[in-house]
């Protein structure tokens, strides 16, 4: 999902005030991106409260680092691969994942586990037991509606690798996923 | 890839609104992991023993050879009074 030319105008303003020490851009700006940043790492750990240690760091970060920013890169391009950095951060620090855990916690009401699908947990749980390269392609893609080049500007890598995680994640997703909903 | 993978995907990985805390957990500074703080208390009782330890092993007799017995009246903080002045007594100084 790209922002339209007013939206990065916008950034672009709230950008330099925030690099300036204004705390009230920095909640503008928090409040445009945040729902991005939770997203993807919501996707990722398949967990709430780690999406929320991942959000948390990555806005830190942001906070920390604005003032590095140049402009050279797109902002929003910038702000993805900070969130992608702090999901495969957590990842690697070792914390205890327990995919979707929290979806299937016994803390849910009766009528919040009778709400949630078979379906959508079943896709997250197969989502979630990709390889981090491979789960964090598919996020982008299909949670942010990114272009393959778009995905590898973030990711670092030539179009050609995210074309083949994608691929390779879509016929696992398949495979797993067949006779299910597919 | 069949087309009703990449719909499902579309479906079921949309985005989430984020929940209202990430604001006040963003504005405050983060505590230390209680994981992060056992390693450190660990590590500190470690130390301690550690020192405790050397500490013996180096005022027994045993190991009383001028090298040492200077290293000890180096230390001031343990050893200002009597080793200080049992070095000067053996003329190590």
């Amino acid at each position: 999902m790209v922002l339209d030319a007013p939206q990065r105008e916008l950034d672009r303003e709230l950008i330099e005030a925030c690099q300036r020490g204004d705390h009230d851009a920095f909640a503008a700006l928090f409040n445009t991106h945040q729902d991005r940043v939770y997203s993807i790492a919501l996707r990722f750990s398949g967990d709430p409260s780690v999406a929320l240690d991942i959000a948390q760091d990555t806005f830190l970060k942001l906070l920390s680092k604005i003032g590095e920013f140049r402009g050279e890169a797109k902002f929003e391009s910038w702000l993805y691969r900070l969130v992608v950095n702090s999901c495969l951060d957590h990842r690697r620090a070792g914390r205890k994942w327990s995919p979707l855990a929290s979806l299937r916690a016994s803390g849910d009401s009766v009528l919040q586990r009778l709400l949630r699908t078979e379906v959508e947990v079943s896709v997250q749980q197969m989502v979630a037991k990709l390889a981090p390269e491979l789960r964090m392609v598919v996020i982008l893609r299909y949670t942010e509606e990114l272009s393959y080049d778009q995905i590898a500007e973030i990711l670092g890598c030539p179009p050609g690798t995210v074309a083949s995680r994608l691929n390779r994640a879509h016929k696992l997703l398949e495979r797993r996923l067949r006779g299910k909903h597919v | 890839m069949s087309k009703s993978l990449e719909i499902l995907l579309q479906e079921e990985l949309g985005r989430v609104p984020a929940p209202v805390e990430l604001w006040d957990q963003v504005q405050l500074p983060r505590a230390p992991r209680p994981a992060a703080s056992l390693r450190l208390v660990w590590a500190a009782a470690l130390l301690v023993v550690s020192a405790v330890g050397l500490h013996a092993f180096l005022k027994s007799e045993a190991v009383r050879s001028p090298g040492i017995v200077r290293l000890q009246a180096a230390c001031h903080l343990c050893h200002g009074g009597d080793d200080l002045q049992a070095v000067t007594l053996r003329g190590v100084y």
